[in-house]
């Protein structure tokens, strides 16, 4: 914003309302704005200015009864917003005390060691031949030093394949708890207050935070969060099956769709309450995801609007 | 909001493409550990967005975070504004008469116009903003203003001033 500068025409025409509106201006000073106006254009004009503009300004409460505007403005100007508007940080470095630890909030540092963008799965191969792959907007640091194997999974899904170490035991963490592989294959997915594991071989324990634990078979699943973890009924398994692309849904809320479909889904994906407790089954390509948009909007209730192919919003119609 | 967007060239759009699929989740979890509410940290990331979209030269951005953050700041602040105004319309509607409830319609661009005006009046001191209004909207003398904010009838010309001033200058034509 320039620092705009008034003429000396605008501030006088200022300072002459000012003076018109105190109650107090003498006939004196009356006759010396008339002179001060008829004097020059510019005068007139700035004079005129100045008046349209506020008159234009405050029209839209000129109607109000008496009184309601100016005691909305005036007790809205001495909110204590006002005085917490310096305090007001979002800092994108510092981040000191704004709850990173909070389960489900994906503490993305500017970097991660592994990550992957919208729509992109990809497969990583880590020092001891063991392999990562990513599902779509998903984020893994890796920590391999001095006896360990530990996957920080930071956002997303992963699926591992581990190669046997029995010296060093190979474990992804989450906010929620971590899982240790005890076998070969298993896939981890991050939730907001969730996480999710399935095992494809052999077996892992799970354990919260809270310290509970379990071991899973070969296509047992659980969820967990901080103190719990439940064991996932074996038909949910094709819902976390990214991997090749598909997910399959057995008469499931469009929650679990969308959610699944956002790290594939370029821009901002918007679901409204409504339009998440639609029930669903079905076969979905998560490589195409305005197709799956597509065909929802024929098969269900619903209104999907596109902004700036940025953002689309899927509301029940 | 925003008037014409700018046609997108092909590169500008890859420039805003990468800047969003980079830079949205990042603002949107940070908004939503600071506000406290999904729903208003998805307006709010959105918002921002939009407006870099609207930016004449995306890619002149050395540092997207550090200018993600300045705009969704001032919108955080703005949205807190409107709902500050809007609690304080509605305890002022308490108050008057039965007669003169408005309209759900009436309320809506009632709030659109207070809005506005609390824009405009950005900047001013409290006394001033006060005076200011008293002044404008009810015309009251500033002797009468003086006696209820209990300062000089001089300061309370300086205060009009500065209130004409701010107004004036905030509706210049951009």
């Amino acid at each position: 914003m320039s620092p705009a500068r008034l003429s000396p025409e605008e501030i006088a025409a200022i300072e002459w309302l000012a003076l018109q509106r105190s109650g107090r201006m003498s006939a004196a000073e009356r006759q010396r704005l008339e002179r001060w106006l008829a004097a020059s254009e510019r005068h007139r004009s700035a004079w005129e200015r100045l008046q349209r503009r506020l008159d234009s300004a405050f029209a839209g409460v000129a109607e109000q009864p008496a009184g309601l505007a100016r005691n909305t403005l005036l007790s809205a100007g001495t909110s204590r917003r006002q005085a917490l508007r310096g305090a007001l940080v979002l800092a994108g470095l510092g981040l000191g005390g704004l709850g990173l630890t909070r389960p489900g909030m994906p503490l993305d540092g500017l970097v991660a060691d592994l990550s992957t963008a919208t729509g992109e799965r990809r497969r990583f191969v880590l020092d001891d031949g063991s392999s990562v792959l990513l599902n779509a907007q998903s984020r893994v640091d890796v920590d391999f030093g001095g006896g360990r194997r530990r996957l920080q999974l930071r956002r997303g899904a992963l699926l591992a394949e581990v190669t046997a170490d029995a010296r060093r035991p190979f474990v992804v963490e989450t906010p929620f708890g971590r899982v240790q592989a005890l076998g070969t294959r298993f896939s981890v997915a991050l939730g907001e207050r969730d996480a999710t594991v399935w095992v494809q071989a052999a077996q892992v324990r799970v354990e919260t935070r809270a310290g509970s634990s379990l071991v899973l078979a070969t296509d047992e699943g659980a969820r967990f969060d901080r103190d719990i973890c439940q064991r996932l009924e074996g038909q949910r398994r094709s819902e976390f099956a990214w991997q090749d692309g598909w997910l399959e849904l057995h008469d499931r809320p469009l929650d679990v769709l969308i959610t699944a479909l956002r790290p594939y889904h370029p821009g901002h994906l918007r679901l409204s309450p409504a339009a998440a407790a639609l029930r669903i089954s079905g076969l979905f390509a998560l490589d195409d995801s305005e197709r799956v948009l597509a065909s929802l909007e024929e098969i269900l209730p619903l209104r999907i609007h596109r902004y700036l192919g940025w953002w689309t919003t899927i509301e029940h119609s | 909001m925003t008037a014409s967007l700018p046609l997108p060239s092909a590169l500008r759009l890859q420039v805003l493409h990468r800047l969003f699929g980079e830079h949205h989740g990042w603002l949107l979890g940070r908004l939503r550990a600071r506000l406290g509410c999904a729903h208003d940290a998805a307006d709010i990331a959105s918002e921002t967005f939009t407006q870099v979209v609207a930016l004449e030269d995306p890619g002149a951005i050395r540092e997207p975070r550090a200018l993600l953050t300045t705009i969704a700041k001032r919108l955080v602040y703005a949205s807190w504004r409107r709902r500050d105004l809007e609690r304080a319309y509605l305890e002022a509607l308490a108050q008057q008469p039965e007669a003169v409830q408005p309209s759900a319609e009436e309320t809506v661009l009632a709030l659109e116009a207070l809005t506005a005006i609390d824009q405009l009046l950005d900047g001013l001191s409290p006394k001033a903003r006060a005076a200011f209004l008293y002044s404008q909207l009810e015309g009251l003398t500033y002797a009468e203003i003086a006696s209820r904010l209990g300062v000089s009838v001089t300061r309370v010309h300086q205060y009009v001033v500065k209130g004409l001033t701010t107004c004036y200058l905030a509706l210049e034509p951009a």
